[in-house]
């Protein structure tokens, strides 16, 4: 029979789980680009988050917490991580890969752009434009300094953006 | 390649992240030029993620976060502080081990010293190597370099012994 606060706890946990579980498989999967190397990362982020974490803390800092685990966990099996800068340079110069209107190939697009970064570069791009964490809090969660940060997301944003135009997708239209 | 900077940088990513809500974020955004790059990043990798989202809902449901607490639980019913407690007999014997035979060896030489120098007396070559030793440093035969190198010889036998001893005990301790 679990105690009181144990029973709280695995309250807390699940709630969290529900919010986060979601955008955390995400990263990891679009990160590692293969479904079971990010289900094993995905699971032994919660299973250490589970063993460290202090559930005073306020959810801003847990979320970061366990996309740390997961970032350095990415690090640790980043040989099994797959890069395809070969299939982003093919496409790139073919023009027949124009993308299709209503941005039908927009997934297709955007992994192919996605995938030629080194695993570090997608982590990198992912914590700042999609979750939204700050230099300082990226660098915490990648082991580097935010000055490092601020040059590396500023050369990424520019290729990035350059390389997302060259297909056709502009801010301009979308928004 | 010159870093283009904007204070409002951080703010503005995260405001996209969170739901991008905050018109003075949008209209600031409008007018910097490293702002609209931002914004234009985080759309399409928004983008990206709901598609990645939607995909793995669809394909891969999330595993139950009751499995995960149970597994997590499991793991830290034989944490290490356990496993080292369950071994420390093991450990404690082998240790004991090493002692008994360390002085066991040591009674045997003492015991049997003269049955040892013997033994060591018949080795052949020994004896002789033992006996030039001596003579040359009784006579002075032998030169400054000669005796540099034998003491060195002697240095490296002693510290291969101790490694090798060290090592035993290392292995021997866990």
């Amino acid at each position: 029979m679990p105690s009181e606060s144990e029973q709280m706890q695995r309250d807390l946990f699940q709630q969290f789980y529900v919010r986060v579980a979601p955008v955390l498989r995400g990263y990891i999967y679009r990160v590692c680009g293969d479904q079971a190397l990010a289900d094993d990362i995905f699971q032994e982020s919660f299973l250490k988050f589970l063993r460290t974490v202090r559930w005073n803390a306020p959810e801003r800092q847990q979320k970061a917490f366990i996309f740390k685990i997961a970032a350095r966990l990415i690090i640790d099996n980043i040989r099994r991580i797959k890069s395809n800068p070969l299939d982003a340079a093919r496409r790139t110069e073919d023009p027949e890969s124009a993308p299709v209107s209503g941005h039908e190939g927009l997934e297709p697009d955007m992994k192919n752009l996605f995938d030629a970064l080194k695993p570090r570069d997608r982590s990198l791009l992912w914590l700042a434009y999609v979750e939204g964490y700050s230099h300082e809090e990226i660098a915490a969660m990648m082991g580097l300094n935010a000055k490092s940060i601020k040059v590396l997301l500023f050369r990424l944003r520019e290729s990035f953006a350059a390389s997302l135009r060259g297909k056709g997708y502009s801010l301009e239209e979308k928004s | 390649m010159k870093t283009a900077i904007c204070p409002w940088e951080d703010r503005v990513r995260q405001g996209l992240a969170e739901g991008g809500g905050d018109p003075a974020l949008r209209d600031h955004a409008a007018r910097c030029p490293v702002c609209r790059d931002v914004l234009a990043v985080s759309d399409w990798m928004l983008r990206f993620r709901d598609l990645a989202l939607h995909k793995m809902r669809v394909n891969e449901p999330l595993p139950a976060p009751g499995e995960l607490w149970n597994l997590a639980r499991a793991g830290r019913a034989v944490d290490l502080i356990t496993i080292k407690r369950a071994l420390k007999p093991i450990y404690l014997y082998r240790k004991i081990a090493w002692f008994i035979s360390a002085a066991g060896s040591a009674a045997l030489v003492l015991l049997e010293f003269e049955r040892i120098k013997s033994l060591l007396a018949s080795l052949p070559g020994l004896n002789a190597l033992a006996a030039m030793l001596r003579k040359g440093w009784e006579t002075g035969a032998v030169s400054p370099a000669q005796q540099a190198v034998l003491l060195a010889a002697l240095g490296l036998a002693g510290i291969l012994f101790l490694i090798l001893v060290t090592s035993i005990k290392r292995s021997d301790t866990g």
